[in-house]
């Protein structure tokens, strides 16, 4: 079946297959590769690389069938930035240094955007809860809440102080 | 992996739906999140599917206030909805605090902005946290056919994994869960957030003038065979949550799940956990319900 969606700001038309994933779609046909899998050999739900956002709310692309985008406002990664600028989550998380391998960073920032975009506020818990869905097996998370919260802080949330960043 | 439905049908109408689903058969698939056909696809277990079948289109995503305390949840309503309608809601979020658990227990909101009421229910499995709080709640599922709705208990409906009891032209319309004066909730262990649950309970509660328990449902799930359901079990009406009665709770789920055994945990362990979870869930009921343990 033929189905027309928007992709990061951008029109996009595919036929899809009823079986293939979102993920399959976005990174077989149109190549995006901030997309992952990792501990999953076809759909498994465990780590969060995968995550996009669909019309604003962070899901599973190796879980959603590619058919349920027709219709809807896709987001990755790579629809972040605007004019050559990284989006505010992205500079923090370059400044927080919450970035070492670099494979759950995709999915950590796109469940920080929805997070923040939905109001979130720079509470630790409330944060560690917004990520719940993405592992990371490097950073021990510390420095990605920083980077989070910084963000959140920077955006005027609710919060009083500039966040301090650890060594 | 050799999941190869050849297409997807999403009708416009009821009606359309009831054709479509006739005329497919045993072939054919209803997804409603899709999470778990997506999970399994490479299983083989869902290689006889050749059409799948997505209700999405007919307006099966809302959650109502029956106005007499009960709950009316269309089927295709996404769990994150639900539980943001319950969240906003305190006395709800009390009474039907079990699926508000359960739906936080799972692992991000990935998953709770994909997974729908009715796809719990109908992969009928003691595995998932929703279904087993939708037990305890005494969850009735509304299915609609071409004859008419007819209203089922939940207990019935889930008849065995991935084989709910539902006739081949008729799909869960909707979820009723009936009104609640008390408190319910839910809990699990978990060996790590990526699995399913190790067990799991959860319990309904409504409390006398006197703080007693008056009503209880008890129904335990996790690495079980099946479910079970304990109305109104003696180890709980007309007690308090003292240890004692706590003992008694713990013994009672520890005897009556029949556990799987495998390489997560033994059915030894599993039993425990039953009696453990069984035991907490009914404190923090007891404490929504407006009760004071001693």
């Amino acid at each position: 079946m033929r189905i027309k969606f928007e992709l990061n700001g951008s029109t996009a038309e595919v036929e899809v297959e009823p079986w293939e994933s979102l993920f399959d779609v976005l990174r077989g046909k149109f190549g995006i590769k901030s997309v992952k899998t990792a501990l999953c050999e076809n759909s498994c739900s465990a780590c969060g690389a995968c995550t996009v956002l669909m019309d604003g709310r962070p899901i599973y692309s190796v879980m959603t069938p590619a058919y349920r985008a027709n219709g809807h406002r896709i987001t990755t990664l790579e629809g972040l930035s605007t004019k050559g600028h990284l989006d505010p989550l992205q500079e923090a998380f370059l400044e927080a240094g919450a970035v070492q391998c670099g494979f759950c960073t995709s999915g950590m920032i796109l469940s920080a955007k929805a997070f923040l975009e939905g109001g979130g506020s720079p509470d630790e818990r409330e944060i560690k809860e917004a990520i719940r869905g993405n592992l990371c097996r490097c950073t021990g998370y510390v420095k990605i809440v920083d980077a989070i919260r910084m963000a959140a802080v920077r955006a005027g949330k609710e919060g009083k102080e500039e966040v301090e960043v650890g060594p | 992996m050799t999941f190869r439905p050849s297409r997807v049908i999403i009708p416009r109408s009821f009606d359309d739906a009831y054709l479509h689903l006739e005329s497919a058969g045993e072939s054919a698939a209803i997804i409603a999140g899709g999470t778990m056909l997506f999970r399994l696809r490479g299983t083989g277990l869902l290689d006889y599917i050749d059409t799948l079948v997505d209700l999405s289109g007919l307006g099966l995503s809302y959650v109502k206030d029956g106005g007499d305390g009960g709950l009316h949840v269309g089927s295709y309503t996404l769990l994150a909805d639900i539980y943001k309608w319950l969240s906003s809601r305190p006395g709800m979020a009390r009474a039907f605090g079990a699926l508000a658990d359960a739906v936080t227990s799972m692992p991000g909101w990935q998953i709770r902005n994909m997974v729908t009421i009715g796809g719990s229910a109908s992969i009928s499995m003691p595995q998932s946290d929703v279904a087993t709080s939708l037990l305890a709640l005494g969850a009735r599922v509304i299915l609609s056919g071409p004859s008419g709705d007819r209203s089922m208990d939940l207990r019935d409906y889930m008849a065995g994994p991935l084989s709910p009891a539902r006739k081949v032209n008729e799909f869960v319309r909707e979820l009723f869960i009936g009104s609640s004066e008390g408190g319910s909730a839910h809990e699990k262990f978990v060996v790590s957030d990526i699995d399913h649950p190790v067990a799991s309970a959860s319990v309904t509660l409504a409390l006398a003038e006197d703080g007693a328990i008056r009503s209880a449902r008890l129904a335990l799930g996790g690495g079980l065979r099946r479910n079970v359901v304990l109305d109104s079990p003696r180890e709980l009406v007309g007690r308090m949550p003292e240890p004692g009665t706590l003992e008694e709770v713990y013994s009672l789920a520890r005897d009556s799940v029949d556990p799987l055994e495998d390489h997560v945990a033994t059915a030894e362990y599993r039993r425990h956990l039953a009696g453990v979870m069984a035991r907490r869930s009914v404190l923090r009921a007891y404490a929504r319900a407006g009760g004071s343990a001693r």
